[in-house]
Formats: C-alpha cells, structure tokens, sequence
C-alpha cells in the first residue's frame, strides 16, 4: 500500500494519494497533501472542505458539484452557479475530484465524472 | 503535475511523423484484486497464463466467427492508418488501427494457423496489449474507412477480455463495473443518497422556475421509466441537463421516474468486452421497467448507454415486449424531447439562448454504432433538429469529422482516467482542430454534446487548449433553457 509520511507517522492511501482510514485525517493533514501540490488553503477552500465533510457525515456521499459550485457562488459573492464552477477550478485547479475531496479524506468519485 | 504535449491548435488535422513505441509506457492502473473477483475474473496474473489466455482466444475465435475473419482477411491496405485519433495525436505506429490489431494477429498467426509466423505471446507481447488496448477508446472510426468491413473496436474488446480471463484488468472500468453491482450505479449512490440529490436539485429547479418540478424515484406505475448516466447527478455540466430532462416531463405532463436499481445507462460491461458482465448490467434496466410497470423506457445523454440499450437488450435479455407496444424500443431522450416541440406539446422561445453559437459533437457511440428515430440517418439529424429548435444560432463543424466520421472525444471505453492523460490529450486532437476552425470563423461557444463521458473529457480537455471549460453542455440543457414556463 501506497502511504503518506506526515509528522512520523504513515498514513495509508490508494494508488491515487487518496486516504483509506477516515480516522487518519486532521487538518494538519489536509494543508499537508495541498501543500504538496503547491496549494495554501485559504478560508475560501476550508469552507468548502467543511462543507463536503459535513454534508458526507449526514448523507454518506459527497455532494454533486451543482451543490458545491452554489456554496462557492456563496461563499465567494458570485451570482449563480456558472460562476462559481468556474471560480471552483481557480480554487482547486486539478478540480473538485482530485483535490477538493482528497483533502477532505473521502474516496475518489468513480464513474463518468 | 507532470507535463503533457498539447498539440497546437491550427484547424489543420496534419498526419504525424512516425514514433513507434513512444506511448509505449503509457499503461493504466491494474485492477483491485477485490473488483476482479467480484466480475468473475481471476484476481491477478497467475502461473500458467499463456495458456489461459490462448484457451480463451481460441474460445473467442470458436464462437465469434466476425472475430476470426478479423484476424484473417486484414490486408494491409492502410485505408485505417491516418483514420485513429490516438494515432493522430501520437504518431506511435501501435495507435493505427492496424498496428493495434497486429499486436494479437502476430500472436493469433502464431498459434491458430497453419501458415504461422507472427510471434510466441510472451511477457512482452503481454505488456504491449496492456498498454495499446487500452489506448483504443472502440470508437469505429477506423471500421468506417476499412474496405473490408474490419471493426478493430470488436478486436480491442477481444483483447481485453482476453486479459480480464488471465486476471490483468483495468482498475477504472472494474471497479465502476462493481459499484453498480452493489448500489445501481457507477457512482456508488445508494438510495438514500440518491433521494437526497434529486431532493436538492426540486428545490433548484423551484428556486428557478417557481415550479413543482418533480424528480421521481422508484415510483411503480408511472409511464415512463429514465434512465441517465449516473453522472448526471453528481457532475457539471450533466446535471443541467438532468434538469432539462425533468422539466421536458413537467411541460409535457408524463409521468415518469428514475430507478435507484437502474440508476445508470452505462454499460462498462461493454468497454471490457466481457458479455456476461454487459448483460448483467443491461438487465437491471429490464427488471425495472418490469418491476415499476413502466410503458415506456427513455435513456438519458449517454453515448455507449444508449447503443448497449437500443442495439443490445433484445438478444442479452429478449424483447421489452411487456412494454406499450408503440414503444417496444428504448427511446431517446432527443427523439422524446423533439416530438414534444413539434407536436406543440411543449412551447420554447429560441431567444433563450441567443447568446450562444452552438455546434454539436456526435458521440462515437451514437453516430457509428447505433441508431435513432425512424430513418437512417436520424441519430444525426434528430439532435441537431433538437438545437435548432431551441437554438437561433447553429453551426457544424467540418465534415469528415461529423456525423458518421466523428473523431472520439478520446476519453471513450474506460480511457476516462487521470494515469493515461497524454492518451487522452492526444485523442482529443483532431475535435479540437475542427473545434478551432468554427470557433475562429464563426465565434462558437457552447459545444454541445449527448454523452456523459464526452462531457467530461471535453471539460477537461478544453482549459488544456485554451478554451473555456463551461463551453461544454447537453442538447437538453439547451431546451431546458428554452422552455416556456
């Protein structure tokens, strides 16, 4: 298995750097795997990120994008949901998929996304 | 991030010098051993597997004589050479068509014919299929210009179904081929979660219209049983058009529902070329159009969903014979959708999207393997009658790469994933250069397209060259921009 070296320990990912144990996360870790793709999360990313832990912990799955790129039209004063997909990618430009969700500790979204 | 090539965009689809082997390394993740079993495969490659995949090959050449003659009446004209996208975009001489196919004819020659010669199947040879079956997205582009009829994409599936009996699958497509085995979907969205997405997107759409736009789920009875692709719950731009969708049965007033049990139109079974695994998920949409008692099944904007479903469901799991019997075929949503603006059922006002330049990308799997409507040829006119009829502004792109020679979006038939990105990149080459030319000439900007995985590859593919990502929508997102409330 694929794992992270963060503060001594080693925390176990899939091929992809995502993290297999829920417990494993913290937001020391999150700022860790961003900062590895070059990424200083700011209030605007924490925003989302909580957002996507919180609506998993109720609903067992992260939220459609549709739903994310309405919370950073709000979060970030844009007027509708174009605007904030696209402001979505200046924020994680690899993407909601790839960055967005690995940072919070969920799985990769399968499928034709 | 690593650096990719990315072609320079001139509109002119230029033949590449020759570089064999350079996408050699290009390889896609192996299979979870857990996702292997769960298909019926072996879970990884084991001792003794030459003989394994040659019981199989010649399995496949018993009961698959098109296969065979495939193997046998090849040529070498090189009609196909310069017709692959992947070839296009890399120049690597095992992306042609005929390069591709030689891979296993050197190893069929070898073992199933008298004359012989080609090669033993070694290590080597193994890898090499690896590799460039799975730089094919089984478009059938090059089948259109074969003089003799040869479909590589059948070739291609052979091959990895081939390789999925000795255990070396792919990652992506088995293990989206598990989740919907297990919750209905390639996403891996159970009910519950299902229930609270479309919950989510009601309230969109009342915040939008001021209507009670329903997003049924797992209603028996009701006329109409949709079927998308699972990405249009989750991903952008599909989920405008999943809106679409529902506002088109609002208007029209028919009932219909989604199944959380056939929560999906996509058939990966397909892209792996294993037939048991295609027919176990075709069925799930057959059970529930049973089970609701639906008069009618109507498939979302999904390319290869649509060809397993309309081409297929009758010989993997007899005749939807149950159904209205004016509709004993699946229908598509374009068709659907069209028939309700002619007849005047539903009302559209085209000035909705003035703002946009629209130009259409036929998905492989809908203009070469399939069909629609009543006459040949529909499932080239029916979309582009949809655009038009909510659109003021149309244009096409280039022929030669229209209609029946559409070039791939390059994501196709399990490529739609981030370790073969240069695969990609390269594949979407040629659409790209056509794209150029309307977009210079004629000031388009929005790409319209019918299938979940073009939606995404182009969303990808598009800041890469240059253009914006939201460029990339559905038909139906069109008209559910247009329609009257």
């Amino acid at each position: 298995m694929p794992y992270l070296d963060f503060n001594g320990k080693k925390i176990e990912t899939d091929d992809e750097g995502y993290i297999q144990n829920a417990d494993d996360w913290s937001k020391e870790l999150a700022e860790f795997m961003a900062k590895k793709d070059g990424l200083e999360l700011t209030k605007e990313h924490w925003a989302l990120i909580d957002f996507i832990k919180d609506y998993f912990a109720k609903n067992g799955q992260a939220p459609s994008i549709r739903n994310v790129a309405k919370k950073v039209a709000e979060v970030c004063n844009l007027p509708n949901v174009r605007a904030g997909n696209k402001h979505l990618y200046v924020l994680f430009p690899q993407g909601p998929a790839l960055q967005l969700v690995r940072y919070a500790g969920l799985s990769k979204p399968t499928g034709c996304v | 991030m690593a650096d990719y090539k990315i072609h320079e965009l001139t509109g002119k689809i230029k033949i590449p010098k020759a570089s064999p082997g350079i996408m050699g390394t290009e390889t896609v993740q192996p299979a979870d051993e857990s996702d292997m079993k769960e298909l019926g495969f072996p879970p990884k490659l084991q001792e003794g597997w030459k003989e394994k995949a040659l019981g199989t090959f010649k399995q496949l050449l018993d009961n698959n004589k098109a296969l065979k003659d495939y193997m046998d009446i090849c040529v070498r004209c090189g009609a196909c050479t310069d017709k692959c996208q992947f070839f296009l975009g890399s120049g690597d001489i095992n992306n042609t068509p005929v390069g591709r196919a030689e891979l296993m004819r050197n190893v069929y020659r070898y073992y199933f014919t008298t004359a012989g010669g080609g090669t033993p199947f070694t290590e080597d040879v193994l890898r090499k299929w690896y590799s460039y079956f799975y730089q094919c997205s089984e478009c059938r582009r090059c089948a259109r210009f074969c003089p003799y009829g040869i479909d590589t994409a059948e070739i291609t599936m052979a091959a990895r179904e081939i390789m999925d009996s000795i255990g070396m699958g792919q990652k992506y497509a088995t293990h989206v081929i598990h989740q919907v085995y297990w919750s209905g979907n390639n996403m891996g969205t159970d009910e519950h979660a299902l229930k609270t997405v479309l919950g989510e997107f009601e309230e969109d759409l009342k915040d939008e219209t001021g209507k009670d736009i329903r997003i049924p789920l797992n209603e028996e009875g009701a006329e109409v049983l949709l079927v998308p692709p699972s990405a249009d719950f989750f991903a952008l731009p599909h989920t405008e058009s999943l809106l679409g969708y529902a506002k088109v049965f609002h208007k029209a007033g028919i009932s219909y529902t989604i199944s959380s049990y056939a929560s999906e139109a996509a058939n990966f079974g397909m892209f792996i070329g294993s037939y048991d695994n295609a027919k176990k998920i075709n069925k799930r949409i057959w059970d529930e159009a049973k089970r609701l008692k639906v008069k009618r099944v109507v498939i979302g904007e999904c390319g290869h969903a649509w060809r397993a479903v309309y081409n297929y469901s009758n010989t993997m799991n007899g005749p939807f014979d149950f159904l209205d019997n004016r509709y004993l075929q699946p229908t598509h949503i374009c068709d659907f959708t069209l028939g309700l603006i002619k007849d005047g059922t539903i009302k559209v006002d085209k000035s909705a999207n003035d703002e946009f330049v629209v130009t259409y990308h036929d998905p492989c799997n809908v203009s070469r393997a399939s069909r629609m409507g009543s006459k040949p040829g529909d499932q080239f006119t029916i979309p582009r009658d949809l655009i038009k009829s909510v659109a003021n502004h149309f244009v096409d792109m280039r022929k030669g790469t229209t209609k029946a020679e559409t070039f791939c979006c390059g994501a196709g038939a399990g490529l739609l994933t981030e370790e073969i990105m240069q695969t990609r990149i390269n594949g979407v080459m040629p659409r790209m250069q056509a794209l150029y030319e309307v977009v210079e000439k004629y000031h388009v900007n929005y790409f319209a397209t019918i299938c979940a995985i073009c939606k995404t590859q182009f969303s990808a593919m598009f800041p890469k060259y240059g253009y914006e990502r939201d460029m990339v929508g559905g038909i139906l997102q069109l008209v559910g921009n247009a329609i009257v409330f």
